[in-house]
């Protein structure tokens, strides 16, 4: 099924970053990284067409500007003049910390069907393809049916396209979804928390700690909460000792621009985002935070490091902060934060250690 | 630059001939569609070994055929065929360069619509030759920040010439 053409040209873009870093990895590939150029290689004859255009223009650059009519020191005048410093500020009362949330997953979606059958269902059916992405490793990749997903980093996802539904297990991390239009199919995303349910749209679920987030960028998605024991063993209908019995899964349906957080309990929260571009940010590797917490902001960092930032005291991690990072980057971040006369930024080996002076 | 290395080994023909393409997406597809067939068909076991030398040679190879059957083509049309090889040669060297001249403005053109950080990353690699450690001081950013911005800026020069034929 075709694609609008904002569509299209939002994933040449995408296509062309995949491409452009498999140019660069294979500058100096470690034999895990040629295993890996192997297997997205064999994906499709678009990847190899695609990276044998990007190496092509990549030789062609080698020609860039032989008449040297730009200059270097003009830009980076001009590159400093973009440089905005982040605005650091003192933590402001709960409130505003509560009213912070993540405006990334600016738009939510989805229904989610669910499943007292939950997990074991999925693994008891053959036929399911697993993708996954190491810590720091994103990836892109289509489906015989034409629907793209995005995994960020360390990631995972089960895949299965049968006549009557399409239907994808979220089994680790977050994946931003192009689903092609078939009404006969619908397609199904699950977590433990919820499922949700589009024709043909965009959306971004996000499995977290404590629950399940999903955001819509485009069309409609009906999010179907789960039992809350369903997620977690065989005996899935029976009520945990102690806990709520179960309360009935609930439907929702989700806009563009709206976001739903699924908690483990069976619970939605609906709310608007205002910036939904910000919501998938991450597939350029960037991370945007407006009023959050050094936790919170931390938390994103350290799911792209294979060696977390640690932050000691209670102090530090309710400091307010809003800016624009790479989340490959964390040093800039630490450079902001060792700027703060109130923190102390320290090394530990590999580990960094963030606290109070 | 190491795959512009392996790349610029393996094949001038196959370089001028994706050069000339990247605005030209049919050519591109059949080639990268005939060159994954092949690809599936060497076990990754060979494959892992030297993956990039692969591809550019299966790549070189099936540039090679399509020229061929490109040159069968055209006897059916001319039974002269020694001029119409002579001709030809020299057409495509004047086509060739005033091809590289096209692909050199509008590659001008593209780097202008780039952010100032990322033209000046290319810049200060590509056309300087800089390695990413002296662009890094030249440029006040990080090693790892100029290696991103390599990345972004490629990716962006794609998409912008294969707007802007």
């Amino acid at each position: 099924m075709a694609l609008s053409d904002s569509k299209t040209r939002e994933l040449e873009a995408l296509y062309a970053v995949q491409a452009s870093g498999w140019v660069e990895t294979m500058r100096h590939a470690s034999p895990g990284d040629e295993m890996r150029f192997v297997a997205w290689l064999k994906e499709s004859p678009r990847n190899v067409r695609d990276f044998l255009l990007m190496l092509s223009l990549d030789c062609a650059l080698e020609r860039l500007d032989a008449e040297h009519l730009h200059s270097i020191e003009a830009l980076i005048t001009k590159v400093d003049q973009r440089v905005t410093p982040l605005r650091l500020r003192p933590a402001p009362a709960a409130a505003a910390a509560a009213r912070s949330r993540r405006l990334r997953w600016a738009a939510l979606a989805a229904g989610v069907l669910v499943a007292a059958v939950g997990a074991l269902f999925w693994y008891a059916h053959p036929g399911f393809h697993e993708f996954e992405t190491a810590t720091g490793e994103q990836r892109t990749f289509e489906l015989e049916d034409g629907s793209v997903v995005s995994l960020n980093t360390h990631s995972r996802v089960a895949v299965r396209l049968g006549k009557h539904a399409r239907e994808v297990r979220l089994l680790r991390g977050e994946a931003l979804f192009h689903v092609a239009h078939d009404p006969s199919r619908p397609f199904l995303v699950s977590t433990d928390d919820a499922v949700v349910q589009a024709v043909g749209t965009q959306f971004d679920v996000y499995r977290r700690d404590d629950g399940t987030v999903v955001a819509v960028l485009e069309g409609l998605v009906n999010v179907t909460t789960a039992a809350p024991a369903a997620a977690t063993s065989g005996s899935a209908a029976a009520p945990v000792a102690g806990r709520r019995a179960p309360r009935a899964t609930a439907v929702r349906s989700l806009g563009a621009s709206q976001e739903a957080q699924v908690s483990h309990e069976g619970s939605v929260s609906i709310r608007e985002v205002n910036n939904v571009s910000d919501t998938v940010a991450w597939r350029e590797r960037r991370l945007i935070f407006r009023d959050q917490t050094l936790e919170q902001i931390v938390g994103e960092f350290n799911r792209y490091r294979a060696h977390p930032i640690r932050l000691e005291e209670s102090g530090v991690s309710e400091r307010v902060y809003t800016g624009v990072f790479d989340a490959d980057d964390a040093e800039s971040l630490l450079q902001v934060l060792a700027r703060d006369p109130a923190l102390a930024v320290e090394r530990e080996g590999e580990t960094i250690v963030v606290r109070l002076r | 630059m190491l795959a512009g290395m392996a790349f610029r080994d393996h094949a001038g023909d196959l370089q001028r001939f994706l050069a000339r393409r990247v605005a030209h997406a049919q050519d591109a597809d059949d080639l990268a569609q005939e060159v994954f067939a092949r690809l599936l068909r060497v076990r990754d076991a060979d494959l892992v070994r030297n993956p990039l030398s692969y591809l550019l040679g299966i790549a070189a190879h099936v540039v090679r055929e399509f020229r061929q059957r490109k040159q069968h083509e055209r006897v059916l049309y001319d039974s002269d065929l020694a001029e119409d090889l002579c001709d030809h040669s020299d057409e495509a060297a004047a086509q060739g360069m005033a091809e590289q001249i096209e692909l050199r403005q509008r590659l001008d053109r593209a780097l202008r619509q780039l952010p100032p950080a990322h033209q000046l990353v290319l810049l200060l690699v590509k056309r300087d030759g800089l390695s990413y450690t002296e662009a890094a001081s030249a440029a006040g950013l990080s090693v790892h920040t100029i290696e991103k911005y390599v990345v972004e800026a490629r990716a962006r020069l794609r998409v912008l010439l294969a707007e802007t034929p």
